[in-house]
């Protein structure tokens, strides 16, 4: 009698790094159905220049929860609702969000790490070229520059704002990021990863003013399985804004002093 | 086995402006009537700004016992463009580090030179394409 | 006048032209100025990266004998820490064989080479050099605080730049501690006085092929200078490596970036602060050299490696959760 084999029901998802070269590595295919509206680009790219924000409250913690003193509530930016951890590290971020007043990297003012820095409370500007989108954060004067001239990632580095390599498909720039210390965190409320973090990044314009923003991030070190978070950003309208640099080595410093 | 050896330094050393202005004065964090030369395997490196570091454990001579040493490089960014990585200087490498120890006697160095323990020097090669190799000497 | 002598005019006239025009030609052609190519909203192409530009002048006039730059103690031997050569690396770098060496101090203006400055800004640059030990007067730079302006373009080896043009702004983008200068074109005024930032606020504006920028704004979290060599045999009242320097907040500072050929961009910059110097001054450098073609700005984190640094100069711990 033929033995029939037993097959998992669940299909090991394909790890985002391999999914990232087979299209970086295939043909760009545009983009079927209607090309977003507003500005474009000498190149022919959505014009995503200026000066972008969001409104939530995923910076204190990317989950629902409840207002509480100096915290926003929030509906939650995670796709599905539950950041899928795993069992240790589910422990773990309990551990993290019982210290959360001093173990926070940002609150020593340490870069915040990709993609919390998207989603801090502060402006920051796109600087689009076609070979390089530096993004300019007024959150520690953090900085991105992201190649979009087809090179390939750094090995074996780590950066607080990791190494980022982009690329269009359609309209949507859609942007790999590894090389990530472990030393981030996701919000304020604990969430964490480990240096194994990848995470993509689609921005698609909906309209010249808003950007759907949409992370997928894995790690298989902590989490059970990749998983999304998505959120708009607004872009700021007001005529003549700047970023201003909210340097906070600097308010660290006369903290520090006693100034 | 080579002893350690005694470096004389002169106050002059201390204007050598190009190396003391590259970053903060030297003399605010090391000694440099205090030369040490430390032989150990590396145990960890962190290729990090404003300066690297390099973890080594040094078999004290007297006691036997290992020291964990920390030693102080310079930034790394020059290097991570020509290709050096976390791998670059794997964990059990031997090297010999001579440099001066810091002002409070901590188990802590300036690292002024660091070579293998045979002799050969972890330098970017002039074709610029990264991971150490012999230098040309 | 009659036409007979208008005639004798012109025909001088155009004799004159005529046996000019050689010369004229000719001293266009050796003394042409390089005309960068443009970018598409039709400002002067300065983008790309670049790497510093000769490293080791002195800031300011040296006191007694001629300038030496420093040297080594002996082969190989340094003070410093080591950094694999990675110094020897960014010197020696193909891309930078177009840097000649200078010894000239960056002050060009007054004629004496001098930072002229007010009492106070002296007494207090020696207050400074005198207590590098503690944290308030430590370098602001190695505090990780940014290097403000004209400072922040003084080379060194550990940095690198990228310059990013789009239509109405000129971005330079500083790898050392990700300073990042965003500056308008387009003529707006400066900010409100009350704000106040470490790389101040900059507005541009092209002249010719020279981008010009005035810097307004600055607090309080920066020296003007920095980054010069010492020298050999230089006394400690020397300025020649420019540390210790303040400003007042009246600081205002006007750039003039020129690319001169294809390779170098020439800095000049004009120091406006009647409260710190009695009068205003001006320095001069070639800042940046463009790059290699696969040069890559790298992240410099700096406060987030600071800790060690920090506790040994000063005995102050800025992270104890970091061991």
């Amino acid at each position: 009698m033929r033995v029939r084999r037993v097959v998992p029901a669940a299909r090991v998802a394909t790890p985002l790094i391999l999914v990232w070269l087979a299209v970086t590595s295939a043909a760009a295919q545009p983009a079927t159905g209607a090309r977003s509206q507003g500005p474009r680009t000498p190149d022919g790219k959505p014009d995503l220049n200026g000066i972008w924000q969001v409104i939530n409250s995923a910076h204190w913690d990317i989950e629902a929860h409840s207002p509480e003193e100096g915290v926003p509530g929030g509906q939650g930016v995670v796709e599905g609702g539950t950041i899928p951890y795993q069992p240790w590290a589910l422990e773990k971020r309990k551990e993290n969000y019982a210290r959360r007043a001093t173990a926070d990297p940002l609150s020593k003012c340490y870069l915040p790490g990709v993609p919390r820095v998207t989603y801090v409370p502060l402006p920051f500007e796109i600087i689009q070229t076609p070979k390089y989108v530096v993004m300019a954060f007024e959150i520690a004067h953090a900085r991105r520059i992201i190649y979009t001239d087809g090179s390939a990632h750094v090995e074996a580095l780590e950066f607080w704002m990791g190494d980022s390599r982009g690329r269009w498909e359609g309209d949507t720039l859609v942007v790999s990021t590894n090389n990530l210390t472990d030393k981030t965190w996701l919000d304020k409320a604990g969430n964490f990863h480990s240096t194994d973090l990848h995470v993509i990044e689609r921005y698609t314009p909906a309209g010249p003013n808003h950007i759907q923003y949409e992370v997928t991030l894995e790690d298989p070190k902590v989490f059970t399985r990749p998983w999304k978070m998505s959120m708009i950003l607004y872009r700021r309208l007001e005529p003549g804004l700047q970023l201003l640099d909210y340097d906070c080595v600097s308010f660290f410093w006369k903290r520090t002093l006693g100034k | 086995m080579q002893g350690t050896r005694v470096a004389v330094v002169t106050l002059a050393l201390l204007s050598c402006g190009a190396a003391v202005s590259a970053h903060h004065a030297f003399s605010a964090e090391f000694d440099a009537d205090k030369p040490v030369t430390l032989r150990g395997a590396v145990t960890r490196v962190e290729w990090i700004n404003p300066h690297s570091w390099l973890y080594i454990d040094v078999r004290d001579s007297a006691s036997g016992k290992l020291v964990a040493w920390k030693i102080e490089m310079g930034a790394p960014n020059q290097l991570l463009r020509r290709g050096w990585n976390k791998n670059t200087l794997p964990v059990g490498t031997e090297v010999v580090v001579e440099g001066y120890r810091a002002k409070n006697g901590s188990d802590i160095a300036n690292g002024g030179s660091v070579v293998l323990a045979d002799g050969r020097k972890l330098f970017v090669g002039s074709s610029g394409t990264g991971a150490p190799y012999d230098d040309k000497k | 006048m009659n036409r007979s002598v208008g005639n004798r005019i012109a025909m001088v006239a155009i004799a004159a032209t005529v046996l000019l025009a050689p010369a004229l030609a000719l001293a266009q052609s050796s003394a042409q100025p390089y005309v960068p190519p443009r970018t598409p909203d039709g400002q002067p192409d300065i983008s790309g990266m670049y790497e510093p530009g000769w490293i080791g002048q002195p800031a300011e006039a040296p006191i007694g004998a001629p300038w030496r730059p420093p040297q080594r103690t002996a082969p190989g031997r340094t003070i410093g820490p080591t950094d694999f050569g990675a110094r020897e690396a960014a010197e020696k770098d193909s891309s930078r064989a177009q840097i000649k060496p200078s010894t000239k101090p960056m002050v060009i203006d007054p004629p004496d080479g001098k930072i002229p400055m007010q009492p106070w800004v002296a007494e207090r640059r020696k207050l400074i050099y005198e207590n590098q030990d503690k944290a308030e007067h430590l370098d602001p730079r190695v505090r990780c605080l940014q290097a403000g302006v004209p400072r922040a373009n003084t080379p060194v080896y550990y940095n690198s730049y990228q310059i990013l043009q789009k239509p109405g702004y000129v971005v330079i983008v500083y790898e050392w501690n990700h300073m990042t200068r965003i500056i308008p074109l387009d003529g707006r005024p400066h900010l409100d006085a009350r704000i106040r930032l470490p790389m101040g606020d900059s507005r541009g504006r092209w002249e010719g092929n020279t981008l010009v920028v005035e810097t307004t704004n600055f607090n309080d979290d920066t020296w003007v200078l920095g980054h010069g060599a010492i020298g050999e045999g230089q006394p400690s009242s020397s300025a020649t490596s420019g540390h210790g320097i303040v400003h007042s907040p009246e600081l205002r500072v006007v750039e003039r970036f020129t690319p001169v050929d294809g390779h170098i961009i020439n800095y000049q910059a004009t120091i406006h602060d009647p409260k710190a110097f009695t009068r205003p001054f001006t320095v001069a450098f070639d800042a940046m050299v463009r790059g290699r073609s696969d040069h890559q700005i790298f992240e410099y984190a700096c406060h987030e490696g600071n800790r060690d640094g920090i506790l040994m100069a000063t005995g102050v711990d800025i992270d104890p959760t970091q061991k």
